[in-house]
């Protein structure tokens, strides 16, 4: 039989047994045996593992002196010739979250050995490291700590020794998982083509495109009759006023604008241009409320059928405009239609 | 964008002809354009129909911001 697999663990100083909040502050410490949860995973990861040493860190010191800290951890990975990193799980505590996620990073980025955290989504550490590192999806609290560790050491184990991972959605681990290291000098028609075959042989590969991790958000509803609504328009694609005033770029946007257009009934082609590189904007130069429909929104609240029209539209132009942009734009926007008193908003896209 | 005005609580309806990105990222009320062209437009129509036609699709993404998408499901698509 051969050598057991080298497993660290790193806890904080509540698991450790050393304190709460008084001994946050408390710097590194070894102890060569599992400790707290360790119990728990070494029982979990079976006979082949051992917990060879466990990394003891204070909430505090991590989480103030992060670079440094992980810096030594990977020493004393280095040092006990670790083959395995677990950190946590770390649920939804902020501080011992983010200590687990920058370190769990660390090792995969810079010791490239297998390395796993478990946190809760709305963990800060969560956002900040789930497509640099393995970070298994937990609850957020701590009372869950069976399930989580037997989630984590199961892909531990997957991860050791060299089973095929699937997505995150598919395996329960937030984001993308860690980054990977694109060899440029293979072109991207034979790395494209070996990871088709990985795929199709069941073996594993990563996709080279980090995709956004697309959160749930609880469904609004409106909430009085449509008779009484204030309704908004919001487009991406690119309508601004003639001579395009704020040179509204038709690509790679940086922000967007509201305009207002009064009390017109209609928006008149002779007022509009179309600041949007990614489509044919002929039909819309032609009739802009083919894009943004105040000619009907304007007779539908004349009919009663709704409130009023916020007098204004927000336009920006979607083209090769990356997630976290479109992100910035809807919080403003967001906040704009609220500071207006909006109630609904129908959004076009090109 | 969609998903964060749906964040601060304001119901969406996302009117576009991509609908299974749409459904990709989440959004929760999701409307098929005429065209990615002319999303709310029908230009083959004569200027006073299309009016009619642009009217009607309006009028359904707003009975739209009035339901909720299925049991079990997490958008409401009308193609």
């Amino acid at each position: 039989m051969s050598e057991r697999i080298r497993v660290i663990h790193y806890i904080n100083q509540f698991y450790a047994g050393l304190g709460g909040e008084d001994t946050a502050s408390v710097g590194i410490s070894v102890r060569e045996e599992p400790v707290g949860p360790g119990l728990l995973l070494k029982g979990l990861l079976g006979d082949n593992y051992e917990i060879a040493a466990t990394i003891i860190c204070g909430d505090n010191y991590i989480a103030e002196n992060t670079e440094e800290v992980c810096g030594r951890f990977l020493e004393i990975i280095e040092e006990y010739k670790g083959q395995l990193f677990i950190a946590g799980p770390g649920f939804n505590a902020g501080r011992y979250g983010l200590g687990c996620a920058a370190a769990t990073a660390a090792v995969t980025e810079k010791l490239e050995i297998p390395a796993v955290t478990g946190l809760y989504s709305e963990n800060p550490g969560t956002d900040l490291y789930k497509d640099r590192a393995y970070i298994i999806q937990t609850e957020n609290n701590a009372a869950k700590m069976r399930k989580a560790m037997k989630e984590m050491a199961a892909f531990a184990k997957r991860l050791a020794e060299g089973d095929f991972i699937g997505d995150g959605k598919k395996e329960g681990f937030h984001g993308s998982g860690p980054a990977i290291r694109i060899d440029y000098s293979v072109p991207a028609s034979v790395r494209g083509l070996n990871m088709l075959l990985d795929k199709y042989y069941h073996r594993s590969f990563c996709t080279e495109v980090i995709m956004p991790n697309h959160e749930d958000i609880p469904l609004p509803v409106l909430e009085k009759p449509l008779s009484e609504i204030r309704l908004a328009f919001v487009t991406d694609g690119g309508l601004v006023p003639k001579g395009n005033p704020d040179n509204m770029v038709p690509t790679n946007s940086k922000y967007y604008k509201s305009y207002s257009f009064g009390d017109a009934e209609r928006l008149e082609a002779a007022d509009y241009e179309v600041s949007h590189q990614g489509y044919n904007n002929a039909f819309v130069l032609e009739d802009p409320n083919r894009l943004v429909p105040v000619d009907a929104a304007v007779a539908l609240e004349k009919e009663g059928k709704i409130g009023d029209v916020l007098p204004s539209y927000y336009t920006t132009a979607g083209v090769m405009t990356p997630m976290d942009m479109g992100k910035k734009f809807g919080e403003g926007i967001a906040k704009g239609l609220l500071d207006n008193h909006v109630d609904a908003a129908i959004l076009t896209s090109t | 964008m969609v998903k964060e005005i749906e964040r601060a609580g304001i119901p969406v309806v996302h009117v576009t002809n991509l609908t299974k990105i749409s459904e990709g990222i989440g959004s929760h009320r999701i409307l098929r354009g005429n065209s990615v062209l002319h999303v709310f437009g029908n230009p083959s129509l004569p200027a006073e129909q299309e009016v009619k036609f642009r009217k009607g699709m309006v009028e359904e993404a707003l009975e739209m911001l009035t339901q909720a998408p299925k049991e079990g499901q997490h958008s409401l698509v009308r193609e």
